[in-house]
């Protein structure tokens, strides 16, 4: 019978192909943000959009804002370098301190985002033994255009109440067939 | 490094990033898109109006903050808007930009105290504007009566 020998792998060859692999799956960068306006509009604060109105407006102006953060130890953030305190909050409220109604063509950019390779190495750092806090500087820069609508924005229509069961339509009724015996009152027909 | 003093520094640092680090420029040039018999509108999107395209143009001003706050020869959105870009448009004969994409340099507060710090090194600074110049063709509509501005109460849209 013949044996393997592990040990004359080499070692180096499986780290490397590990390192690969974690390297590969680390390497995507994901930034999210949270959903802008919807169309037709639910009528709630000033409408922000990555692209055309669906209405006609007036410019008022153009705004940029760069949010500064720290992300620490690769594992929490602090500051205003997050895409959605930046654009939903920050933005809006210039838009609104401008005038505006809305904002339009937003453009985003997180200038340097940490992917999970990074993230692990920073945390790793930080609470190994004799190890320091990693930190590491984080921007977001968003433009817009603030705009006031001229015309009047596609408004999303409010659901309609639910219907309490006693107040529901009866369930249709089979026609009665002469002779056939009627069916007592409220059951439902298959 | 002990826990107590990991703990201390991150509380600083928690104390220090959370005052606000947020840097806001913001420039106002109210326009209608499109519409005939203004100044020179100036938007991000695009216009259905007929016109013809007169060219691409780009600004861009640059300069250095002195002192990290001293903005010596403008080079914000203000000034590369309503110093650069419009006076160039007109000088086109163009009655409008469309496309407009912007990029300023932007300091945050700290950035800005150790410009004035080190002051012997002048933060770089610098606003760059790219559009496409655009001349309305006869019969584009002219500009609507404003809507009024809302107020947070009546804020209809």
């Amino acid at each position: 019978m013949k044996t393997m020998h592990i040990t004359r792998i080499p070692v180096a060859l499986v780290a490397l192909v590990v390192a690969s692999l974690l390297v590969c799956g680390g390497c995507n960068a994901i930034v999210r943000g949270g959903p802008l306006s919807s169309v037709p509009h639910d009528n709630h604060g000033v409408f922000l959009t990555t692209g055309d109105p669906p209405a006609k407006y007036k410019t008022l102006g153009f705004v940029q804002i760069r949010g500064y953060g720290v992300a620490i130890a690769g594992l929490t953030e602090v500051g205003d370098a997050q895409l959605n305190g930046t654009i939903r909050g920050t933005l809006a409220t210039e838009a609104t301190k401008m005038g505006g109604t809305g904002v339009i063509h937003i453009e985003f950019e997180d200038e340097n985002p940490q992917n999970d390779a990074e993230k692990a190495q920073d945390a790793y750092n930080s609470f190994r033994r004799n190890g320091s806090i990693q930190t590491k500087d984080r921007y977001v820069t968003v433009t817009g255009e603030v705009v006031q609508f001229t015309t009047p924005l596609p408004i999303q229509q409010p659901l309609p109440a639910a219907v309490p069961p006693a107040a529901a339509a009866p369930p249709p009724v089979a026609p009665a067939t002469p002779g056939a015996p009627s069916p007592p009152q409220g059951t439902v027909l298959h | 490094m002990s826990v107590a003093s990991r703990c201390l520094g991150l509380s600083a640092l928690l104390l220090a990033m959370t005052t606000g680090c947020t840097v806001v420029n913001t420039v106002q040039v109210p326009s209608v898109p499109g519409a005939a018999g203004q100044s020179v509108f100036v938007t991000s999107g695009d216009i259905t109006e007929p016109h013809e395209v007169v060219g691409m143009l780009q600004v861009h001003k640059g300069g250095v903050l002195l002192f990290g706050n001293i903005d010596v020869v403008g080079t914000d959105l203000e000034a590369g808007f309503k110093d650069v870009l419009i006076p160039e448009v007109k000088k086109q004969g163009g009655d409008g930009v469309v496309r407009v994409r912007y990029a300023m340099t932007q300091y945050t507060p700290l950035a800005r105290a150790m410009g004035a710090i080190f002051f012997i090194f002048p933060l770089p600074s610098g606003v760059t504007i790219t559009g496409q110049i655009v001349k309305l063709k006869a019969g584009a509509a002219a500009p609507a009566a404003p809507a009024a501005a809302p107020t947070p109460e009546t804020k209809s849209l």
